[in-house]
């Protein structure tokens, strides 16, 4: 075997260390197995071979931070003794000194790898559930370990090492690696990995090229499998063919390049013999010594002199680091990195138009990006400038002044000063983006939360490592030190670690930013958790500088004094109102509910049949109260003696009461059971009185359907109002851990084929909402009366007959309304979002005409399209009586004039209008299988009928065309139904299925005789019936002309 | 040297600056000033050691064999310097180098593993061992004959033959009177 390799492997044979890091690897992995749970698809096992294969390809990530720490360690190790002139001078050959090291240091990075993946299938394999089936193929474990493992090992392995021969400088090989880190993120975006894709796919042409070009290749992995339905992905390895193919052994040849130009450059001489060196004449003048006498200066000790010192000790860093190639290198790869981001999230893929280049979407992207690449790069460029003066000698000399005491506060300078420099750097890039957009509107307060959210955690985070690399006595052990910290404690990871949300100091803001209301109250409360953390870091500086100084002083303890307590003060104001989240609570209480209260599934309950309520909304304080009256009536030919009442455990009881036919009866606990002194006769009806206040502060986060702020609010308030009858939404879902408890079956979704239902749920609604002066609020049905007192304004709302949904919404809003056939079409908007308003107001004149004239009358006086913040995530539209309420960050404020020319406002206008006839104003859908074929699907039809109209037949099978690949994407990953039985998650098969489904139809039998079926089943289906789609098939079978076209029906709609 | 000086606290920039410019003329590098000191010789590097160790006030230098390695002309230029300096500052030389000890230094120790075993002036120390101090040239198997007999403080080779040298109140039989040096006083201190 290679001496030099032989050697290298005695020596860390024989360190008792080695052994325990590879323990602690091992039980990391563990950890992650047992605890992460990376589903690609709903109905894949976690551990098919499919996941298996995917996580392997995702977690080969680790290996480029191993290889990255080994190279700094392993490939330079003969310059660090001082070992290189006598060891360069022994009588072996380049190929053998070269070979030695690569397979050594490739050994060294697989293995690590390996133990990681040991412990992760170990990990794996004791989960026990419904996400593992049976059965143990270690094939299906290996076989990713050689495509995946060893060949991106190979790769990586082979790069750092040409880079660490061709430049002989460390920072430089660590450069390289997070160029590998970013390539790995930058692809993952254009893969079409499962995670990504859902319903933003990426077009072929890009997923191909992604395939080709990735060096994990994941790309290809993903492009092979894509055809692969839920079974295949459970039973077979995704085989080493196609793209996958090409794409390893495209790896391989470029890893053998990068080897064999190793060999080329490898030099042991340290100057470069090819550069001419520059020859500075030195003219040397007269040699003797002159006598004459020393000048002695006068020396100072006080404080302006050690501020002089920082200066001194920052300047020599910063010449060190912008004379040096490294910080061009890192600049570069920074800009690369974001800028392909903020690329990507302007460009949203084939089935959205691009977004507004906003100062929000690109200062956000930056926040998003820049903490973590921006944390690696301090661990190494921190590690290099504390390091620097001890590996050339010079710390000698150093210490032996007294002013050595500055170093680390002179390190600490620096090191602002280079994260301020990339933050300008960044920020430029996000302008120049504005710029080469056309979009202008510049909002530096979006700016400013780059600062906030990057800039001080990592300056707080560089004085942490400062302090690691003081305390550690070894560069490479607090090299490894520092990259776990970050690991630990500034990644998600950090919730499993630290879980208390103030300790999360160093966490970055994965928010949005609002036009309508900024970063809200987060950037208030972050900031507040940013002075905690400098009281903190500021109180382990002083520790440290005591410790290592022994001096103490009154100067001292008056700065500690008041760091802490402002780091106090702010963790006291951030704290406040702090609720943990116990999941395990959560569960015992959904079971006690369920053992308790299911019985009243059978129990008789009054109906809900009047609802008049007051909304005060208070914005500014990110709180609103309710008060609400219910009228209920016996609905049933029972009688009713006990009731239960169900109120949301987010919102406060103030007060409520229960008045039955003879006693007031109070209720102050969230889930009650009302027994009634004398019982509810059939018709007779009751009352319940109540009021509700909620409040959120920062540190719990908001909820995006109760999203209550400063401007842009939007709030599914129905949702948050109490509810009567057991409810069986509140139910524990997982299997496993309902036959833990002995729950038995869960109520499940009902089947299609249970009989007819006719319920009276409907209500009458009369609502009134009040917001602060600047604001307007919009509610659900039609607007009544509005008026101003006392500083807020107040606004009623009317409806008659409609499902118990409603919604709120309240911003300072840009108003235009038209005219049209006796009804009004008014849209509210944020004053920056103007481009898209008439066009809308077209779209919607266009859709409410055609759904007139085929469907039927529209049932309200307005139609309102709302824009709301996008605090609010989840939804690009909804749809309530008489109003649409959209949120600002997705398809309102697009850019339909770039250059695909989508028009998603059509998506607006025609789905969501087409829903006040589609879905839960005229008629109601039974809850069961097949519903939402009655509400999306339908909707999908309108929307694409309404874009032929517009555009074309081509233009509207160009979107149909993506809906396919949607279609075809998801269905790989989350098994396939009927359309006819469809289930609410599987919105592919109802959305864009479904759409393609009904064109068919209209194909099939004609657009006319489609929409005469469904206005007929608008007519038969009435509330207070409940439809299934069942009764929707048969309009299409009552206009088919004969058997073979129903039968056709049948395919489109029964068959997967 | 800026930095340096800065660190030991000389805050005046002029100061700073007449300092820094004296010293690298005082070691004559002053027109080397712009070179990084990683690009220097060993000589010049020892001289820049020197030139920093003088910034600011410093009144106790230490020099641990700043001599080794140089070249003889170098070795004297630096040991002229090093001479002028101990004028006004004290400077404490640490070094193998005998004659160096007899050429610059007023006061000297001997010391072994940490302890001091002899302090004196040169000139005196030397002079205690006035006629007392004798040599002989021998055959390399009689050295073990000597070495129980006599008080033998050292043995080296003078063109190819073993010389021996011994400490004696009185004089030995085929020994020849040696004139005592400083090196003999290091050699019978130790032995």
């Amino acid at each position: 075997m290679n001496a030099i390799f032989q050697f290298e492997l005695k020596q860390i044979s024989k360190r008792w260390y080695v052994y325990l890091i590879s323990l602690s690897l091992v039980f990391l992995g563990v950890f992650f197995g047992n605890k992460f749970n990376l589903t690609a698809g709903d109905g894949i096992y976690l551990n098919s071979s499919y996941t298996i294969g995917f996580m392997m390809g995702m977690l080969s990530l680790s290996i480029i931070f191993f290889a990255i720490l080994f190279s700094n360690q392993l490939l330079f190790k003969e310059w660090d003794a001082k070992f290189d002139l006598i060891i360069f001078a022994l009588p072996f050959s380049k190929m053998t000194y070269l070979s030695g090291k690569f397979w050594f240091f490739y050994l060294k990075t697989f293995l690590s790898f390996g133990l990681l993946m040991l412990g992760f299938v170990i990990g794996q394999n004791f989960r026990i559930g419904s996400e593992m089936q049976d059965g143990f193929n270690l094939w299906h474990y290996v076989y990713p370990l050689i495509v995946f493992g060893q060949l991106n090992c190979f790769f990586v392995c082979s790069f750092l090492f040409f880079i660490s021969n061709a430049t002989r400088k460390k920072l430089l090989v660590v450069v390289g690696g997070l160029l590998l880190y970013v390539l790995y993120m930058v692809l993952l975006l254009f893969s079409n990995s499962p995670f990504m894709s859902g319903s933003l796919p990426q077009s072929l042409d890009t997923q191909q090229i992604s395939a080709l070009l990735d060096p994990f290749g994941l790309s290809a992995y993903f492009f092979e499998a894509r055809t692969f339905s839920v079974k295949q992905k459970n039973e077979l390895i995704v085989p080493l063919s196609g793209m996958l193919f090409i794409n390893r052994m495209v790896m391989v040849l470029i890893s053998g390049f990068f080897l064999w130009n190793s060999y080329r450059l490898f030099s042991v001489s340290t100057k470069s013999s090819k550069r001419a060196i520059k020859k500075v004449e030195f003219k040397v003048s007269h040699i003797s010594v002159k006598f004459k006498n020393l000048i002695t200066p006068n020396l100072n000790f006080k404080s302006r002199m050690s501020f002089k010192s920082v200066l001194s000790f920052s300047k020599i860093d910063l010449i060190y680091l912008f004379k040096s190639i490294t910080i061009v290198a890192v600049s570069i790869l920074l800009v690369f990195y974001v800028g392909m981001e903020m690329f990507a999230e302007i460009d949203k893929g084939i089935r959205l138009p691009e977004n507004y280049a906003n100062s929000g979407l690109l200062a956000t992207s930056i926040s998003k990006n820049f903490r973590l690449l921006g944390l690696l790069i301090l661990v190494y460029f921190i590690n290099d400038l504390y390091w620097r003066s001890q590996s050339s000698g010079f710390n000698l000399i150093e210490k032996s002044v007294y002013f050595s005491k500055s170093k680390l506060k002179g390190h600490f300078l620096s090191v602002t000063i280079l994260l301020c420099f990339f933050t300008i750097l960044l920020i430029a890039e996000g302008l120049v983006f504005q710029l080469s957009y056309d979009y202008i509107n510049i909002d530096w307060k979006a700016y400013l939360g780059v600062i906030i959210f990057n800039t001080f955690p990592l300056m707080l985070f560089s004085a942490f490592l400062l302090l690691i690399n003081d305390n550690v006595g070894n560069q490479f052990v607090s090299l490894g030190v520092s990259t776990a910290s970050v690991f630990a404690l500034a990644t998600p990871l950090s919730k499993y670690i630290v879980p208390y949300p103030l300790l999360q100091i160093f966490s970055g803001f994965k928010g949005n930013y609002s036009n309508f209301n900024g970063y809200g109250i987060y950037i208030t409360a972050f900031s507040q958790r940013l002075l905690f953390g400098l009281g903190f870091i500021a109180l382990l500086w002083f520790i440290n500088d005591f410790l290592k100084t022994k001096v103490w002083n009154k100067r001292k303890s008056f700065l500690v004094s008041v760091f802490v307590i402002f780091g106090v003060f702010s963790s006291v104001l951030f704290m406040d109102g702090y609720v943990p989240q116990d999941e395990e609570k959560s569960i015992l209480e959904a079971v006690h509910y369920e053992k308790v209260f299911r019985s009243y599934e059978n129990i008789p309950q009054p109906t809900i049949t009047d609802v008049d309520t007051e909304i005060h909304l208070y914005p500014s304080k990110n709180a609103y109260q309710i008060q609400g009256k219910y009228v209920f009536k016996n609905q049933t030919n029972s009688l009713i003696d006990k009731v239960l009442i169900n109120f949301n455990p987010d919102l406060k009881i103030e007060s409520a009461e229960f008045s039955g036919t003879n006693k007031n009866l109070k209720i102050d606990d969230y889930v009650t059971e009302i027994k009634l002194d004398s019982p509810l006769q059939p018709n007779e009806k009751s009352s319940l009185n109540f009021t509700l206040s909620y409040k959120w502060v920062a540190v719990n986060g908001h909820q995006s359907f109760n999203a209550i702020v400063r401007n842009g609010s939007f709030m599914r308030i129905s949702n948050y109002y109490p509810s009567i009858g057991y409810q069986k939404d509140f139910e524990v879902e997982d299997e496993e851990r309902r036959t833990k408890f002995q729950l038995g079956k869960s109520s499940g979704l009902k089947k299609l084929e249970h009989p007819e239902v006719f319920i009276n749920d409907f209500i009458n609604l009369n609502m009134i909402v009040s917001t602060e002066k600047d604001q307007t609020a919009i509610g659900t049905g039609d607007l009544i009366n509005q008026w101003s007192k006392e500083d807020r304004n107040y606004f009623k709302y009317r409806a008659k007959n409609i499902p118990f949904r409603f919604a709120v919404s309240s911003a300072k809003y840009q108003h235009k309304s038209i005219h049209h056939k006796d009804i009004e079409i008014n849209i509210f908007y944020s004053k920056n979002h103007f481009e898209n308003v008439d066009h809308l107001l077209n779209n919607a004149i266009t859709t409410l005409d055609y759904c007139i004239e085929n469907f039927g009358n529209y049932p309200f006086k307005n139609i309102n399209f709302v824009e709301v913040s996008s605090f609010t995530i989840g939804f690009a539209a909804t749809a309530y009586p008489s109003a649409i309420f959209m949120t600002e960050d997705m398809i309102f404020h697009a850019n339909i004039q770039s250059d695909k020319k989508q028009d998603v406002i059509n998506e607006l206008a025609g789905h969501e209008l087409s829903h006040l006839w589609w879905g839960n104003s005229q008629i109601n859908p039974d809850e069961r299988e097949g519903a939402t074929m009655l509400t999306e699907t339908l909707a999908m039809y309108t929307e694409m009928m309404l874009y032929k109209k517009m555009y074309g037949k081509e233009k509207m099978m160009e979107r149909l065309e993506i809906h396919q690949q949607i279609y075809d994407n998801e269905k790989g990953l989350n098994g396939n139904q009927p359309l006819y039985k469809v289930t609410n998650e599987n919105l592919h098969i109802a959305y864009s299925k479904g759409a393609i489904a009904m064109v068919k139809l209209s194909e099939l039998i004609g657009e006319n005789r489609v929409n005469l079926a469904l206005k007929n089943f608008l007519i038969n289906n009435q509330y207070p019936k409940k439809p299934t789609s069942l009764d929707l098939l048969n309009e299409f079978y009552k206009v088919s002309s004969n058997e073979k076209v129903k039968s056709k029906i049948d395919k489109l709609f029964k068959a997967i | 040297m800026n930095h340096i000086a800065i660190l030991k606290g000389v805050k005046n920039d002029t100061d700073r600056k007449n300092q820094i410019q004296y010293l690298l003329e005082k070691v004559n590098l002053f027109d080397f000033k712009d070179k990084e000191a990683h690009t220097f010789s060993g000589g010049m590097k020892q001289r820049f050691g020197v030139a920093q160790a003088l910034l600011g006030k410093p009144k106790i230098i230490i020099v641990d064999e700043p001599t080794a390695g140089l070249d003889p002309e170098e070795r004297n230029r630096f040991n002229t310097l090093l001479s002028d300096i101990s004028t006004e500052i004290i400077v404490i030389l640490s070094t193998h180098l005998v004659e160096d000890v007899k050429n610059l230094c007023s006061e000297m120790t001997v010391m072994e593993k940490g302890q001091i075993l002899k302090i004196g002036k040169p000139k005196e120390l030397v002079a205690e061992l006035e006629n007392k101090i004798w040599s002989k040239s021998i055959k390399k198997d009689e050295l073990e004959y000597y070495q129980s007999n006599f008080h033998l403080i050292s043995q080296q080779l003078i063109e190819r033959t073993l010389h021996i040298t011994i400490l004696s109140e009185t004089k030995p039989k085929g020994f020849d009177a040696v004139i005592p040096l400083l090196e003999h006083v290091y050699f019978q201190t130790l032995a």
